[in-house]
């Protein structure tokens, strides 16, 4: 079999493998990044369709932490905020979404009198300032334990829908820590979708001498003595070994278990990582001509409480008119099955959506056309596990790492997750291995 | 032949950006249109839960 060799080699080019892949080529390692499929960046990559940019996964990064880590290893990104603001709708009313204090002024709009909007608050505030609230209960048993407000209720249930899990379904205490570690408070996209971002990171990547390799699958995870030494893939048709000092996998971790091999990992890990589990998302990428009434002058639209489904409508266009041919506009909705767990019955989830987006878009069936029904699920889900339910980046093989959203630490969520994990992977490698 | 696994696919969609007549569609589960599919297998490898296969 042909070798060849690295410092470190990294199984997949998501978040988690590039972010690690771009640090610790900064840090003078060699690295090799391998993927299996034809693009490059996973769940954060943007495809085209007849012109219009379609992403992968992520439909919004923020520059406190995405653009930060651009700059940090020298890799050049746009990044455009929406200049005009996000519309909530509470009880078929609008509402600009609030550009200072987000969270007294957003309970103001959902509470009945200035008494209950302080409550609220006061109760959000202690979540925050004062006692993380138990893992043990759900973040929709939190709210009702101080309002019966569904528009209340409502703000806190849209806002994990985002991340693709109900209300009922999120611990309280992820929730709340979510906002005290991993929040970023400005969203934001490149003009081309956000597979820009990961582009960038791959163009760093190169530039300091690593490689990435597309339509390259991992075969094996080499191991000696119970610790890693390289990975097999199959390039150009060929077996081929790439040694190296530590792996890194950002391939789901089922896949990284069944690459080493079972016997190699404790009867602790192996359970923890069965139980890793993706989060699901029914994403409309649609096709308009114009703005639709009610998304005139905002670039989305919060749907709070009266849908069945939809959540949110998203207008790209708004910000980057670049994602939609030549007078056209790209608009994407987003809907949540009732149960994030399976099984799921999408016939009738999507079934559902229809007749949201029907009773949301006036002239829906005549202005508006449905491009793709994209759904996201198990290990291709919005988030790679459940919040809260995550594995260390350390597996029980010596110098096998693992990176990405489901190896973060509680409170990191989606690309965020990803490249917090990355960081991490980044920084342990670079004090037990020296590149060579 | 290309075949789409049932069980395997979980309708994420991102074939379809890899076929050049557009022969993968279907709302969710994939499905394939088999006048259009001129059996290219452009699509193959394309699958992040390899769903797609060739089938004789």
């Amino acid at each position: 079999m042909k070798q060849v060799k690295c410092d470190v080699a990294i199984i997949g080019s998501g978040v988690g493998g590039t972010t690690s892949a771009a640090l610790l080529s900064k840090a003078g390692y060699k690295v090799i990044v391998v993927e299996k499929l034809p693009f490059l960046g996973g769940r954060m990559a943007t495809l085209d369709h007849h012109g219009f940019k379609i992403n992968t996964g992520a439909a919004m990064i923020g520059d406190e932490i995405h653009g930060k880590l651009c700059r940090e290893v020298g890799a050049s990104l746009e990044l455009r905020s929406p200049e005009s603001t996000f519309t909530f709708r509470f009880r078929g009313k609008d509402y600009p979404s609030p550009h200072k204090s987000f969270w007294k002024t957003i309970l103001s709009y959902a509470a009945r009198d200035d008494a209950e909007a302080e409550r609220a608050y006061r109760a959000f505030k202690n979540g925050i300032m004062w006692q993380e609230p138990s893992y043990s209960m759900s973040l929709d048993q939190w709210g009702r334990h101080f309002t019966d407000n569904p528009s209340i209720l409502g703000i806190f249930h849209f806002l994990v829908l985002g991340i693709g899990i109900n209300s009922y379904e999120i611990p309280a205490g992820e929730f709340f820590r979510q906002i005290t570690e991993g929040a970023v408070m400005t969203w934001a996209s490149p003009p081309l979708g956000c597979g820009q971002f990961s582009e960038a990171l791959v163009g760093a990547i190169e530039r300091m001498g690593g490689e990435v390799w597309s339509r390259c699958q991992a075969l094996q995870i080499k191991t000696k003595d119970g610790a890693a030494t390289g990975i097999v893939v199959q390039k150009d048709g060929e077996a081929l070994e790439i040694t190296a000092q530590a792996v890194i996998s950002n391939a789901p971790p089922r896949k990284t278990v069944e690459l080493a091999g079972r016997p190699l990992f404790d009867p602790g890990y192996l359970k923890d990582a069965a139980a890793i589990q993706g989060t699901p998302m029914i994403c409309f990428k649609m096709a308009t001509d114009k703005q639709f009434k009610g998304l005139e002058g905002s670039s989305s639209l919060s749907l709070v409480e009266q849908n069945r489904r939809i959540f949110l409508i998203l207008d790209y266009s708004s910000i980057c008119p670049e994602m939609a041919p030549k007078g056209k506009r790209l608009l994407e909705a987003a809907a949540v099955p009732v149960s994030i767990r399976p099984p799921y019955d999408f016939k009738k989830e999507v079934a559902l959506a229809m007749q949201d987006l029907r009773n949301t878009i006036p002239d829906f069936e005549r202005d508006v056309k449905i491009l793709r029904i994209n759904i996201a699920q198990g290990d291709w889900g919005v988030m790679g596990t459940l919040p809260g339910q995550t594995l260390p980046i350390k597996t029980p093989v010596y110098g096998l790492y693992t990176a990405g959203d489901r190896s973060a630490p509680k409170g990191w969520w989606c690309s965020l997750a990803a490249i917090k994990s990355g960081r991490l992977v980044a920084e342990d490698i670079q004090k037990r291995f020296k590149p060579a | 032949m290309v075949i789409v696994d049932a069980e395997s696919c979980i309708g994420c969609g991102i074939c379809t950006h890899f076929c050049p007549v557009d022969a993968l569609g279907g709302w969710g589960i994939i499905e394939i249109d088999r006048e259009a599919c001129t059996d290219c297998r452009e699509c193959v490898g394309t699958c992040p839960m390899d769903a797609l296969e060739v089938k004789s």
